[in-house]
């Protein structure tokens, strides 16, 4: 999709500068000022072409751009004033046999006052209007050499009106916008016969090349530059694109490395917390005579203060003696926990665990530390932090990833909005079979493309385990593929922009060099 | 000159190459590193866990980068390593050696833990030493060795022995403390007499290595013979031999002690040829009625081996407990009590466990009803997949049929069995040991309006039956032939959705959202989705049809889509004809409206305690009147609730009572003080009492009541800041 894309912005840019130095060509050959409809007709196409060649489609960039506007106002003021100089040229200069035409034509035309909606419409009927006048001055007059002229006009119009079908990208028929979109048939469609309309134009300027050295040396050079900017252009778009991608890669592997660490970082926080309570003073009393009023005065301020989600003291057999989240709880036991009889052991231990939640499964980081007394355990603390949208959200304060937790393969906690921009999707699967066994079977790293509810990723996962060192679960970070295309496309916008201007810039050198060697021959 | 450019050129070819080796030089490798391993033994064929503990020493500043353990032989086949730091374990083919690579390393003076799970081999084996190497580079293969010690050793658990030593016996006339240690954790058993066949004993409580046993009602100048027996938790029996001590003349209540050195310690193996059965348990309690309180649970075990462990479990022998007292451990005869301490009401498989020296274990099983209250269902949330299907405001859910509808609830008054009930249908929910909520699915095979009831059964055989939930099920939607007006069976439907990124159109993942898409119509040609918020069309394919698209539709909300559509016979299909699509909700009528049957009668009056002390009433609010909002702590919209009522001016916050149902007043003071919500009003309700008064089922729902104390207005789901104030100056 994205090399597909790239092929055609690419193409969008190298067609408008054709157009444009044929355009362009078309004034060189007609740049005698007394032909000043025609020379000014031809040099108002060129820019207007010019302008159309850094515009890229909005909704590649997904938002509004202000210098795509401002080319767009461009193309079509200029577009618009090239044909209106075209027509009245046709107009007032007279045919060769029968110069006997109304002139009073020209003050029914008027300039639109907004350059998008009227200005856009008056494109194709411009371009046909100018065909036909061409095609009257050739068929009526005894220009026959400017058939061509009009030809190409006539298959610019139709490209013009293909053009149209921006304007109707609102639409609720879902057929018309596959036709339509950006990328589609008819925006194909434009461009090709923009092509035809170039390789028009371009067999009959190379008419005049053919007549004149100077002119001839000066399209030479310009040209050349031309496709010097091209070339260069491409290979640059090409490489910037490759660029970003291979970034992206780089940028979410390191990227899912932070929320890693972030994790680790909190399991240490929380045995340090769990260590506050473990080393207090009178904790070792408090468990040893199952004093439950003292062992919460010196646990509940540590839940409350560091914002755990559970504190749990057990004693050295696992007897739940105190649940500082719950503390009417009473009874039970913890003997069969992986980490409580870590820190039975006399080992203060964290891992990742899982539980059920209200509506999804709950990824929690959990740590604890032995209650040691004359070196002998005799209790344990046991600290859990929920992680849930609220972590996430803090990680991404943070450090600005957006992220997804994995309780298993079930999404249950992340940053991603759903359409509404508000919803959270908590409780989605992750099925992809190539993930699973890669994250959540060998437990290992994945990186790479994945599509997420049908969306195209660069995705990289990284498997949460839990104390045995076995995955139950997964850290996700991704952006979406489109993401890096619209990032290119701002990227591809300036490149455009530079190379027109340095190919406007090239022209009088050109021009300067041209002149001087064909004096230079006479 | 030439020389002088020769020389020059020498010389910064010198300096050239002393640069380019600049970066490496200067790299110092780890020069000291310690370590340290636990625990140091591992029972034949039986997998563990050895944690390494390596310390960075190093001198120079570097973090060690590399850890490599080398098993000592063939007989510790590592299996699994994860640690500190971790970035990649790497374990060869034979399990002989891991390579563990560190993601920013162990810093200087720090040190990092390294698990290493390993399979020893089926014989004892000496202590033996793991060799550990570590280096600052990542990608190093081999690092400097690090000191410490790192024995490991495979041992039988019967060949473990127990060091008896430190007897002391502090006698008066009529009593004797004897007090002793042992090497390892044991417990602690007198055997006594006047004779060597002791005809009493006196047994400790738990495991330790300290242990003191006092006898008392001794007769006075008269010789006593004893014998300390101490058991570990493997069942490995350490045992004096037969000593004695004398207690003093008559009137004499001055403590003597005297050191007692007795002729042998004998160590017994685990393992006793012939003895294949466990020790029979019995519950000498009568647990067969419920108990308002948890009971005092008394009962025996015997076998003919030693009993040398009882152990007991509330929760059918998950985590198991000791008893609070046990008498004659290392006998085969062993009386035990324990007291589970259980406050909720609940149904506990009670499990007790007796191992006698030779390993067998023997088990007792028995239910204990703890019951205070008779079931009683609170409030609930339903979801379809992970989007959660709030109701309206007037509390009705509004599905489609076909659909799954996962119901979560909260119920106090330990049920053990809830089940829904739809007409004759039933529908059993289970209970998650980890959040205590119960959850089942419903799915409503007819449209129409439906009253879903929960029925709640405890084990004292109390029946609640509650009404749970209106439910508005809407048809699903219909594929028919436009000329005959008969349904199109076998159509494919399918659901695609704009990525509000891209704007590129894509098939929705239904399957993430528990839905397939696409979707072949019934046989009555139906077909239906449950959207969430976004941007869709639709597709109908079926072969000799035209092709049917919808328009392109929005959605802001999770929303039912049923919209019927016509198929025509026929291939061409004009692109410019997209047919429309309706997804309006339904229409509810009046009477079909269960949740605001409140609405203009007389709040029901409550008194509960406030987390901020004292209680609150539904009185408290005064003249100005004000909103009771019931909540729990664990609704997935609870932090939406609660923020949009901390944004509000202390005026309006005083006039909210926040009413948790079935959650104790411990655990939201908890939540109050660890969200920072000292500000607000929160009460608890823990036996759920305004269930049943305020009709409640879908959380959180919001009563406002003016100052007379009627009920105004009933809202369900979150209400926003906004709209608080809005219906507060109502009032």
């Amino acid at each position: 999709m994205l090399l597909t894309q790239f092929i055609l912005v690419d193409s969008h840019f190298i067609l408008s500068l054709l157009a444009a130095l044929v355009f362009f060509d078309a004034w060189s050959a007609n740049r005698k000022m007394k032909e000043t409809t025609l020379f000014f007709g031809f040099l108002f196409l060129a820019i207007s072409f010019v302008a159309q060649s850094v515009i890229i489609d909005q909704a590649l960039l997904n938002q509004t751009n202000l210098g795509v506007d401002i080319a767009t106002l461009i193309k079509n003021i200029s577009r618009i004033t090239g044909y209106a100089f075209l027509i009245i040229g046709q107009i007032v200069v007279p045919l060769q046999p029968i110069p006997t035409k109304d002139k009073n034509m020209v003050g029914a035309f008027l300039l639109p006052t907004s350059y998008k909606l009227p200005a856009i419409f008056l494109l194709p009927i411009l371009a046909a209007v100018t065909g036909f006048l061409y095609l009257r001055r050739a068929t009526i007059g005894l220009e026959n050499h400017q058939k061509p002229i009009a030809l190409g006009f006539f298959v610019l119009s139709v490209s013009e009106l293909l053009g149209l079908s921006l304007l109707f990208r609102d639409t609720n028929n879902i057929n018309l916008l596959n036709l339509i979109g950006p990328f589609g048939i008819l925006w194909i469609a434009e461009r090709v016969f923009l092509a035809l309309a170039i390789f028009i134009f371009g067999r009959w300027i190379f008419g005049y090349l053919l007549k004149r050295f100077d002119i001839q040396l000066f399209m030479i050079l310009t040209t050349t530059s031309l496709v010097i900017f091209l070339s260069t252009t491409v290979f640059f778009t090409y490489a910037t694109l490759n660029n970003l991608t291979n970034e992206a890669y780089d940028s979410i592997k390191t990227d899912v490395g932070v929320l890693n660490y972030s994790i680790e970082s909190k399991k240490s926080e929380l045995i340090t917390s769990a260590e506050l309570v473990a080393q207090n003073s009178g904790i070792i009393s408090a468990i040893t005579s199952k004093n439950k009023k003292n062992i919460s005065a010196i646990a509940s301020p540590v839940l409350i203060s560091k914002k755990i989600s559970s504190l749990v003291i057990t004693s050295e057999t696992g007897a739940i003696l105190f649940k500082a989240e719950d503390p009417e709880f009473s009874g039970g036991s913890l003997s069969e926990n992986s980490l409580v009889k870590k820190a039975i052991g006399g080992i203060s231990a964290s891992g990742i665990s899982i539980k059920d939640g209200a509506t999804a499964p709950v990824t929690v980081v959990s740590a604890v530390v032995p209650v040691i007394s004359k070196s002998k355990t005799v209790g344990t603390v046991l600290i859990g932090f929920d992680i849930d949208n609220a972590f996430t959200d803090g990680v991404k304060s943070a450090t600005g990833l957006d992220t997804s937790v994995y309780a298993g393969n079930v999404r249950s906690a992340t940053t991603f909005t759903a359409s509404d921009g508000v919803s959270r999707y908590i409780g989605i699967k992750e099925e992809n079979g190539e993930i699973k066994k890669t994250v959540l079977t060998d437990g290992i790293g994945f990186t790479g493309g994945v599509n997420i509810l049908n969306t195209p990723y660069f995705a990289s996962f990284s498997p949460l385990k839990d104390v045995e060192g076995i995955p139950v679960g997964m850290l996700f970070t991704g952006r979406p593929q489109v993401s890096v295309l619209q990032t290119a496309a701002r990227s591809l916008q300036l490149t455009f922009l530079v190379t027109a201007i340095l190919l406007v810039l090239s022209i009088a050198p050109s021009y300067f060099i041209s002149k001087y060697i064909s004096a230079q021959i006479r | 000159m030439p020389k002088k450019v020769f020389i020059v050129l020498m010389l910064f070819s010198l300096l050239i190459l002393r640069f380019a080796f600049s970066a490496s030089m200067s790299k110092a490798a780890i020069s000291s590193c310690n370590v340290s391993v636990s625990p140091n033994s591992l029972n034949i064929n039986e997998s563990g866990i050895i944690t390494f503990n390596v310390i960075n020493n190093d001198a120079s500043g570097d973090p060690i980068m590399f850890i490599k353990i080398t098993s000592p032989s063939g007989d510790f086949v590592i299996t699994h390593g994860t640690g500190s730091y971790e970035a990649a374990v790497d374990i060869n083919g034979v399990g002989s050696e891991v390579i563990i690579r560190l993601n920013g390393g162990i810093p200087q003076g720090q040190s990092g833990n390294y698990s290493l799970n390993i399979t020893p081999g089926g014989n004892p084996i000496p202590s033996a030493s793991f060799g550990v190497q570590a280096s600052e580079i990542f990608e190093a293969d081999s690092g400097i060795g690090c000191s410490g010690d790192t024995g490991v050793s495979i041992i039988s658990p019967g060949q473990a022995t127990i060091n008896i030593s430190g007897i002391t016996v502090s006698v008066t006339d009529s009593t004797a403390g004897i007090s002793w240690s042992t090497s390892v954790n044991t417990t602690g058993d007198v055997y006594y007499g006047i004779t060597n066949q002791y005809d009493d004993n006196v047994a400790s409580s738990g495991l330790d290595t300290a242990h003191l046993v006092n006898l008392t009602e001794l007769s006075s100048s008269t010789v006593y013979h004893f014998q300390i027996v101490s058991v570990d938790e493997n069942g490995v029996v350490a045992r004096i031999s037969d000593s004695t001590f004398t207690t003093s003349p008559a009137g004499v209540t001055t403590v003597t002690t005297v050191t007692v050195v007795p002729t042998t310690v004998s160590t017994t193996t685990a393992t006793v040829v012939g003895d294949i059965t466990g020790p029979v348990v019995t519950l000498t309690s009568n647990l067969k009625k419920p108990f308002v309180e948890s009971p005092n649970i008394l009962g025996k075990a015997s076998d003919s081996s030693v009993i040398v462990k009882t152990e007991y479990s509330v929760d059918g022998g998950k985590n198991w407990l000791i008893p609070d007292g046990v008498n004659g451990l290392g006998s085969k005869s062993v009386k035990f009590n324990f007291n589970p301490n259980l406050t909720e009401d609940n149904n506990y498989e009670i499990v007790v466990r007796a191992t006698d020296i030779a390993g067998n274990i023997g088990f007792s099983h028995a239910t204990l009803i703890i019951d205070r209250l008779p079931p009683l269902v609170g409030g609930n949330i339903w979801s379809i997949g992970p989007v959660v299907t709030n109701p309206d405001s007037d509390g009705t859910i509004i599905t489609l049929a076909g659909i799954d509808n996962k119901i979560t609830l909260s119920a106090v008054g330990g049920p053990i069995s809830v089940e829904l009930l739809l007409g004759d249908t039933k529908y059993s929910m289970s209970k998650s040991v980890d959040s205590g909520l119960w959850s089942g699915t419903v799915n409503f095979s007819n449209p129409g309006f439906n009253t879903v009831k929960v029925k709640s059964i405890d084990g004292a055989g109390n029946i609640t039956d509650q009404d749970l939930n209106s439910v508005m099920v809407i048809k699903r939607g219909k594929v028919t032939e436009k000329s005959t007006g008969g349904a199109v069976a076998g159509a494919k439907v399918s659901i695609y959705q704009e990525d509000p990124g891209s704007k590129l159109w894509n098939l929705w993942d239904g399957e993430s959202f528990s839905q397939k898409n696409p979707q072949i119509t019934t046989e009555v040609g139906e077909y239906s989705y449950f959207l969430p918020a976004g941007t869709y069309y639709l597709t109908i394919s079926n072969q000799g049809y035209k092709k049917v698209t919808s328009k392109i539709f929005n959605l802001e909300a999770p929303t039912a889509v049923n919209a019927n559509f016509e198929m025509i016979k026929g291939w061409w299909v004009n692109p410019f004809d997209v047919a429309d699509i309706s997804v309006t909700k339904p229409i509810i009528s009046a009477n079909e409206i269960t949740n605001n049957l409140l609405s203009g009668s007389e709040a029901p009056g409550f008194s509960l305690p406030a987390v901020s002390g004292g209680v609150l009433s539904s009185t408290s609010f005064g003249d100005k009147g004000g909103v009771i909002i019931f909540i729990n702590t664990w609704l997935p919209t609870i932090s939406e609730q609660i923020s949009q009522i901390t944004s509000l001016d202390k005026k309006y916050k005083d006039r909210i009572f926040l009413v948790f149902i079935e959650e104790s007043l411990s655990k939201i003071s908890v939540f109050n003080m660890r969200g920072g919500y000292e500000n607000l009003n929160m009460v608890a309700d823990p036996d759920g009492t305004l269930v049943i008064p305020y009709k409640l089922n879908s959380l959180p729902v919001s009563y406002f009541v003016n100052g007379k104390n009627i009920i105004q207005k009933i809202i369900t789901g979150v209400v926003t800041g906004g709209d608080m104030i809005n219906y507060l100056d109502s009032l």
